[in-house]
């Protein structure tokens, strides 16, 4: 069993998409500049309400069929294991954008629900951009290359397993509501190929 | 002997840390530690045993994550026991100086409402089962690793309320001296304090060297003894084990540094052994406690920061309020919680640092709407509240879910007015506004209502709430009825002021019965700030009141003689108001020749509402929602089916609409008239899914359309849902969910309607939604988006109304 990491990052070293934020504001490909300088506005607005944290750990696997077996937890989940292919050893990552961003998401539902949607935007594009560092910088593999629970066939029942092994609440401040959401929100918990033997 | 008697005259060592011990004695990751009590007693004693033999004086249980929501109610109270029984095992066996046994307590592992799903309430009695089964063999109660306020409260109340031991709290604060839910050091001060708590610090995570920086901060304000226990830093595999980068030397002497800055009680976290603590017992054994001193910080809290009383006045915003405001007691009557919100974050912005809440109306339940309005808008707005109200029932209830330390307005100097707020305040905490009146009525003196602040003060003092936590309102009296009352009023502020008692005014009715009242209040403000005055409850968007206490103020000087224009004030402002010409509210012309429709389309906020009273000096409130805003919803409406309108466009424009839509309900509020259909619509995030920001959107296009729309918020039970259909006799309710593990509680709430409500409708919508799966679940209709939202409604509507 190795041990559990945490690790922290500045939002402001890290480059959130205009592109991106437009496209999960649901203003995909628009060159609007209103909506441009509303987008800028508000990730500028957001950028302070942020601290990013990560905590993960290495784990080794096991194959029998579709079933994969990282000693914690037992996953039946053909996707996951064609994923996977034969990598012996994975990295199991919770990270977060903070629950800043629920605030101020939530601040702005009141005020203008139109600035609402777009620091929604902006925050989902955060959190993926913080997982795309994580997976270059810290886990050594392609940006996109991660599995989640509730991708494919892995049930997301998977993921309490995923936050006790990580002790999350305590590592960085995130857990998830009896119906399986994570809290804060703007948070992702997933598995990346670690090596081979 | 009682801890407590020890605590701030001697130092006196906690143990280290359990987790890290536990692991290398080969508990395994994802087994529950708590479970060895029963399993491997031996262990937990023998690690008990190390830390007591290494010179601690408080060993804490190993119950860090003994709670109801990991164990059933037999096993916890079996590991809780256990683990008692472990600790005074190790206790007896070591013998020597006396020892001190720490229930421990660590988060639930959940975040509270509303931004996760664990009720406070849920909480503090969560809490409430471990101190019950665990405060009988224990002498202190140990709540820590903390990381967000509004869980420590819990925490604390639970051990308030059901055990008569000492309570030492500990937070976790980040790189930022933050919590992770965004508190402060100083808030938590503020918090804890109110709390009454008997010993505060922090615990784990940043290694004793910058948490020795946070430890001043909290020796400068904190009149509480302080508590560290660090980490041993950052943990590295060396060689297969797993190793710390803080050496027992590198901590011992920190924790020397951590006694000089004031800290009474020092221990260890992850990664710290009992070598740890020897090295730090053997460097302090013979050193001299630096006790912390009393502090005379006036400090109000929210859940991130601290507003304090001191040099630069403070501004206590006061629109949320029934009484003279129409459209707050109509919000207040209809349930209307977004209204109110709204009130508060717009008060926030002009300025306001504090926000009083007020929901007094006789025709609804205070208690329960005070509660609602509090929870609702601490979700939104991190300015600290001030709680008004004259309903002791509405004040507890208040007190108990607010996140921080709040104001309370008011006590005054009567006997029962005093004997209903202090016990409240001393158990809740909080800055308490104190009335100059009593059973006598208000003094016509100075020397009286000074005489009443004090007498008031007194008794707080004799509850334990101290003088710091009143801030005394010399009453303003209307000037127009009593020249003197300006003069009386300030002449107490002044009086109080030099003796160092804070002070606040509600500013405005000094003006009542005069014209040009903001002119009137701004001038008295300027004078009652010259008097020393610390606060004032004011319209924050005044401009002229905001200049009086930013731009203008020069700071008090105590020093200085009672300001001589005081003696001529009332009667010199009244001459002057009197004689001054009325120049009405002009409105700046700045919308070129731009028509409300372009307006809207374009999404221009404060042009819709300035072009719409401009066409409303001349058109029929109706035509100018016929012919103008519905118009160019329309536009913007089709624009959106057709692809060519984005989302937040589309939004951008409905908020246009809807400050248009507020001129226009207010002229028809002063006719009488009305332009509601009475069509009403509920809108509801179903329960266990928290995500409101679909269900936000469609009810703000509802509203556009004219709909009456009941907004029932997020994580809503299916009784609330049936509840609401059954009070209004709504016929459409409109159901969002985001997450495939939300829809079946969408399917509960569609069938509970059917049973008991079958003439409603259900529109559903939410990211994992199908019309293939709205079928499957029951629902009359499914709507993609906002605008499909708006045109099922619109059928609905016309079919129900064709009948």
């Amino acid at each position: 069993m190795s041990d559990i990491k945490v690790i922290t990052a500045d939002i402001n070293n890290l480059c959130v998409p205009c592109k991106d934020i437009m496209l999960y504001s649901g203003c995909r490909n628009s060159t609007d500049e209103k909506l441009t300088a509303l987008c800028k506005e508000c990730l500028e607005e957001l950028r302070e309400a942020l601290t990013l944290r990560a905590v993960y750990t290495e784990v080794s696997v096991n194959y029998d069929g579709d079933s994969v077996d990282f000693g914690f937890y037992k996953a039946e989940s053909k996707s996951l294991s064609k994923f996977l292919g034969d990598c012996s050893k994975v990295y199991f990552f919770a990270a977060t954008i903070g629950i800043g961003a629920d605030m101020l998401i939530s601040r702005y539902s009141t005020l203008s629900p139109s600035k609402a949607v777009i620091t929604d935007g902006c925050a989902t594009a955060a959190i993926e951009c913080f997982c795309d560092y994580l997976c270059s910088e810290v886990f050594g593999v392609p940006e996109q290359e991660r599995f989640s629970p509730g991708y494919g066939d892995l049930p997301l029942s998977m993921q309490p397993e995923i936050l006790a092994l990580l002790s999350s609440h305590i590592n960085i401040g995130l857990s998830m509501t009896d119906s399986m959401l994570l809290t804060p929100t703007k948070s992702v918990t997933a598995i990346v190929k670690s090596r081979k033997d | 002997m009682n801890i407590k008697e020890k605590l701030g005259k001697e130092l006196l060592f906690f143990d280290g840390a359990m987790g890290t011990e536990l692991q290398k004695r080969g508990l395994k990751t994802g087994e529950l530690p708590e479970r060895l009590n029963i399993t491997n007693p031996e262990a937990i004693t023998e690690i008990h045993r190390s830390y007591l033999e290494a010179g601690s004086d408080i060993i804490s249980t190993n119950t860090f994550g003994a709670n109801p929501l990991k164990f059933s109610e037999d096993e916890l109270e079996a590991v809780i026991n256990a683990a008692l029984d472990c600790a005074k095992k190790a206790v007896t066996s070591v013998g020597g100086k006396e020892r001190f046994i720490a229930l421990d307590i660590g988060p639930l592992g959940k975040i509270l409402k509303p931004f996760g799903d664990l009720y406070f309430e849920d909480a503090v009695e969560a809490f409430a089962k471990v101190i019950r089964i665990g405060s009988k063999g224990a002498d202190l109660v140990l709540i820590e690793t903390m990381n967000d306020a509004y869980e420590t409260k819990a925490a604390v109340l639970a051990a308030k309320e059901n055990c008569d031991l000492p309570i030492f709290v500990t937070n976790v604060y980040d790189e930022k001296e933050k919590l992770m839910t965004g508190a402060d050091a100083l808030s938590m001060i503020a918090l804890l304090e109110g709390l009454g708590v008997d010993a505060i610090g922090m615990n784990c995570s940043l290694g004793p060297k910058k948490m020795n920086e946070i430890l001043r901060t909290f020796a400068q304000f904190s009149s509480t003894p302080l508590m560290i226990n660090p980490n041993a830093g950052l943990p590295r595999s060396e060689q297969g084990k797993i190793v710390f980068d803080v050496t027992p030397e590198e901590y011992a002497k920190e924790m020397v540094i951590s006694a000089e800055i004031g800290a009474s009680v020092i221990g260890g976290c992850c990664g710290t052994t009992p070598e740890y603590i020897k090295t730090a017992h053997d460097l302090l054994k013979d050193t001299k406690l630096n006790p912390i001193t009393k502090k005379n910080h006036t400090l109000v809290s929210s859940y991130t920061h601290t507003v304090e009383f001191a040099d630069t006045p403070v501004i206590i915003g006061e629109r949320i309020n029934p009484t003279g405001k129409k459209k707050v007691k109509e919000a207040l009557r209809a349930g209307d919680y977004a209204f109110i919100m709204r009130e508060g974050l717009f008060q926030q912005q002009a300025g306001a640092q504090v926000l009083d809440v007020n929901c007094g109306l006789p025709e609804i339940d205070e208690p329960a709407v005070m509660k609602k309005v509090i929870e609702d808008l601490q979700g939104v707005c991190d300015a600290p509240l001030q709680i008004d109200t004259s309903d002791p029932q509405a004040l507890e209830k208040a007190l108990r879910i607010y996140n921080g330390k709040p104001m309370i307005n008011s006590v005054n100097g009567k006997e029962e007015s005093m004997k209903a707020v202090f016990p409240l305040a001393k158990k809740y905490g909080g800055v308490i506004v104190a009335l100059t009146l009593d059973e006598d009525g208000i003094p016509e003196t100075a020397k009286g209502r000074v005489e009443i602040a004090k007498k008031i003060i007194k008794t707080a003092e004799s509850y334990g709430i101290d003088k710091k936590d009143i801030i005394v309102d010399t009453l303003t009296m209307a000037i127009s009825a009593d020249e003197n009352a300006a003069k009386v009023t300030l002449e107490a502020i002044r009086e109080l002021s030099d003796t160092g008692i804070k002070t606040v005014l509600g500013v405005s009715n000094i003006s009542f019965g005069l014209p040009h009242r903001d002119y009137v209040n701004s001038k008295f403000f300027s004078l009652a700030l010259k008097c020393g005055l610390s606060s004032a409850i004011m319209n924050p968007h005044s401009e002229n009141m905001m200049n009086a206490c930013r731009k203008d103020f020069e700071g008090y000087n105590s020093s200085s003689d009672t300001p001589a224009e005081l003696q001529t004030f009332a009667k010199n402002i009244i001459d002057k108001v009197m004689s001054m010409e009325d120049t009405g509210n002009i409105i700046p012309a700045h919308t070129g020749n731009l028509t409300l429709k372009d307006a809207i389309i374009s999404g221009l906020c404060e042009e819709s509402s300035l072009l719409a009273k401009e066409l409303l000096k001349n058109s029929a409130p109706l035509d100018v929602v016929n012919s103008h805003i519905i118009p160019a919803l329309d536009v913007v409406g089709s624009g959106f089916e057709a692809g060519k309108v984005y989302l937040p466009q589309l939004l951008m424009s409905a908020e246009a609409a809807k400050s248009a839509f507020a001129e226009v309900k207010d002229v028809l509020s002063k006719s009488a008239d009305t332009s509601e259909k009475g069509e009403k619509i509920i809108v509801a995030t179903v329960r266990g899914d928290i995500h409101d920001i679909g269900k936000n959107i469609v009810k703000i296009l509802l509203e556009n359309y004219g709909y009456d729309v009941l907004d029932l918020g997020k994580d809503v039970p299916e009784e609330a849902i049936l509840e609401t259909v059954l009070k209004t006799g709504a016929t459409l309710v409109a159901l969002s969910a985001l997450m495939t593990t939300t829809v079946p509680s969408m399917e509960r709430t569609i069938k509970l309607l059917r049973e008991k409500a079958p003439l409603a409708k259900v529109t559903v919508g939410g990211a994992v939604l199908s019309q293939e799966y709205a079928d499957m679940i029951g629902a009359d209709y499914y709507s993609k988006d906002a605008m499909g939202a708006v045109r099922i409604a619109e059928k609905h509507f016309k079919a129900l109304n064709s009948e």
